[in-house]
């Protein structure tokens, strides 16, 4: 378990991390998400003890690891370009740790070979890392990180200096072998899909402190705020005010006016007080009939659509000029792409009811 | 079409034809003085310092002959000695150089060429007024009562071993700085977080790294000591010559120019072995440093 306690940062004046805390469970895949700047890969360094903070502490399963320099702390790094010694092999590269702590050399060389094989890179022993691929220096650089069984692993943005094909491999890759290991992981990245798709636990930072903390479900679905609502994923923001409210329904009215309703609000919700709401591209349907008794709906015109391929997003002006993001899934029956809405054509969007999620902030 | 690949063609006769001065440098300053050098080596000395191109070995005969050997081995020596020195002294500098920044590693690199900017001939002079009995070291260590009578300290061995370690230092600094410089500083990172103390990093992933900058200050320093001739004339003594002063001499004094340019052509031969290594070795550290 790692505990970071009312940890701090200062660069002269910039707070980089600013009275963090957190828990890490055992075994967790853990990410740190925000985007650049919001001080998640401070947090990791601190972590690895490449830097000190400026006030807190580190916890390591009950012990003070705040002072200790990064080669005594149990905790092992993949670097966001991987670090490897460019003049030692993949084998030497991997047997770094081993050899430092004095191991015998067939030992080594038993790990070592075990722990390529694990990595699937038997017959690259010998290759300096730039004869190597960016996934098999990723590997690389996980196994130099793993054969030394860490209390904790961190990965900076690991997947950063990979292609899209690659990189999704290794989103499953990097998850399985998690599994299979049952080692902590860190993982900092900036790209929310990463951590929606691995992470056991998400914290999305912003300024140095923690945003929203928890599942990917809870992040993408209930956002506490609406940085962390607009971070992950796309998403529709109204401010709205509380204008009546009966048992299991609220009337919301939004800044142009317009009135809806939203059931099932959880929270304590009195009237007249302002919120916003987060709707989701996916929770809106585009109709050209009126909608349906369960759902609000709007009048607006397709401005724009955007073709993704398997999906597309309409952007339709409502109200006179709110924007509107809506998705919709492509059906391809043949090599046509069918598609049900034009641009400039005038249509309702819907959505239930019960749909969206209200952030008090 | 037929007029683009005209056009391509013209292009690239032109880039030759920019390449042009270049040859003409080399050719002019370079190549002619080297055959030159060559053809007189093979000459006959004439009475009033002219030369007869007559082909013939005996200026090669005459030059293994013990006296220049000696004076040979006492280049390579004084050579060898100053690179090792260079490398010891200038290693830790060029660490401490690449490992600042900021405003305090502009300064330290305008230290390290400051000398530059001055007439070498005066700087090694001025050694004298160092090294000399009534010099900085001598007259202080005496009015401080440690010694009574002054040490020899110039016009010998010593005296030219400091001043070719003092003319020769940028020269090994320079490169080394830039080659420690180069290395990523996430690799020293992920050497600590492996487990390494700073002394394990630095003789197993800093000092192999920087290889190819140690090759090149190598290099810097050796050739040019070689062919040294400034500093045992201004600080050595009757014992201290190097092969670089005889051939000065050869040119200058004795106006024997076919004989000097035979102890040249052989100096080239000898500078040619470590110029080969480094060659060699270089592509190859090259090759696994830059990925």
């Amino acid at each position: 378990m790692l505990e970071l306690i009312s940890l701090s940062k200062k660069y002269g004046n910039f707070k980089a991390v600013n009275n963090l805390n957190l828990v890490v469970k055992e075994g967790e895949f853990f990410s740190l998400l925000g985007p650049s700047g919001c001080g998640k890969t401070t947090t990791l360094r601190l972590i690895a003890g490449f830097e000190q903070p400026t006030s807190g502490k580190i916890q390591l399963n009950g012990k003070d690891i705040t002072e200790l320099p990064p080669f005594q702390r149990n905790i092992n790094t993949v670097f966001q370009h991987f670090a490897l010694f460019p003049h030692l092999s993949a084998f030497n590269n991997i047997a770094f740790g081993l050899r430092i702590k004095k191991k015998k050399e067939n030992e080594i060389k038993q790990q070592v070979t075990e722990m390529l094989k694990f990595v699937s890179l038997e017959g690259k022993s010998d290759s300096l890392p730039n004869q190597l691929s960016g996934g098999q220096q990723q590997r690389v650089a996980l196994a130099r990180a793993l054969i030394n069984q860490p209390s904790i692993l961190l990965l900076d943005e690991p997947l950063g200096a990979l292609d899209e094909k690659l990189r999704d491999q290794m989103q499953v890759e990097l998850s399985n072998l998690q599994k299979k290991v049952g080692i902590t992981f860190i993982f900092v990245t900036h790209n929310q899909e990463e951590a929606l798709t691995m992470a056991d636990r998400i914290a999305v930072m912003k300024d140095g402190t923690i945003d929203h903390l928890g599942t990917p479900d809870e992040i993408y679905l209930k956002p506490s705020s609406t940085f962390t609502a607009s971070f992950i994923g796309n998403t529709n923001l109204f401010k709205c005010v509380i204008e009546t409210k009966t048992e299991n329904s609220l009337m919301l009215r939004t800044e142009n006016n317009f009135v809806f309703e939203k059931f099932d609000a959880s929270g304590d919700n009195i009237v007249g007080k302002n919120l916003t709401i987060s709707l989701r591209p996916e929770q809106i349907r585009l109709s050209r009939n009126n909608p349906h008794k369960n759902e609000n709906g709007l009048k607006g015109i397709i401005k724009n659509e955007i073709f993704y391929g398997d999906m597309s997003i309409f952007w339709v002006t409502v109200l006179e000029n709110i924007r509107v993001a809506v998705s919709m899934q492509n059906y391809v029956a043949s090599e046509n792409v069918s598609k049900p809405f034009q641009e400039g054509e005038e249509v309702f969007i819907c959505w239930d009811k019960k749909s969206g999620h209200l952030i008090t902030e | 079409m037929d007029t683009s690949s005209q056009n391509n063609l013209l292009y690239r006769s032109s880039k030759y034809y920019l390449l042009l001065p270049s040859y003409f440098w080399v050719i002019v300053f370079f190549i002619l003085p080297l055959i030159l050098l060559f053809t007189i080596s093979f000459a006959s000395k004439q009475t009033y310092g002219g030369y007869e191109i007559n082909f013939h070995l005996d200026n090669y005969a005459r030059a293994i002959d013990p006296i220049y050997l000696k004076i040979a081995i006492r280049t390579f020596f004084y050579s060898i000695t100053t690179t090792i020195f260079c490398f010891l002294l200038g290693y830790p500098i060029a660490y401490y150089i690449s490992f600042t920044d900021g405003f305090k590693k502009v300064v330290l690199m305008f230290l390290i060429l400051l000398p530059f900017w001055t007439n070498f001939l005066i700087r090694v002079y001025s050694w004298n007024t160092i090294l000399g009995s009534y010099g900085l070291i001598n007259s202080s260590l005496i009015s401080l009562g440690v010694i009574d009578t002054p040490f020899d300290l110039l016009n010998n061995y010593i005296s030219v071993n400091i001043g070719l370690l003092y003319g020769e230092l940028p020269y090994m600094v320079l490169p080394i700085v830039a080659s420690i410089d180069r290395i990523d500083r996430s690799i020293l990172e992920a050497s600590s977080d492996l487990g390494a103390s700073k002394y394990y990093t630095f003789f197993n992933v800093t000092l192999p790294l920087s290889m190819p900058g140690i090759i090149s200050g190598v290099v810097f320093v050796l050739i040019p000591t070689l062919g040294q001739f400034v500093i045992p004339d201004l600080l050595g003594g009757n014992d201290s010559f190097m092969i670089g002063n005889i051939i000065t001499n050869q040119f200058i004094v004795v106006r024997d120019w076919p004989f000097g340019s035979t102890l040249s052509v052989y100096m080239m031969g000898f500078v040619m072995i470590p110029l080969y290594l480094y060659l060699r070795y270089s592509k190859l550290s090259l090759n696994s440093v830059i990925s």
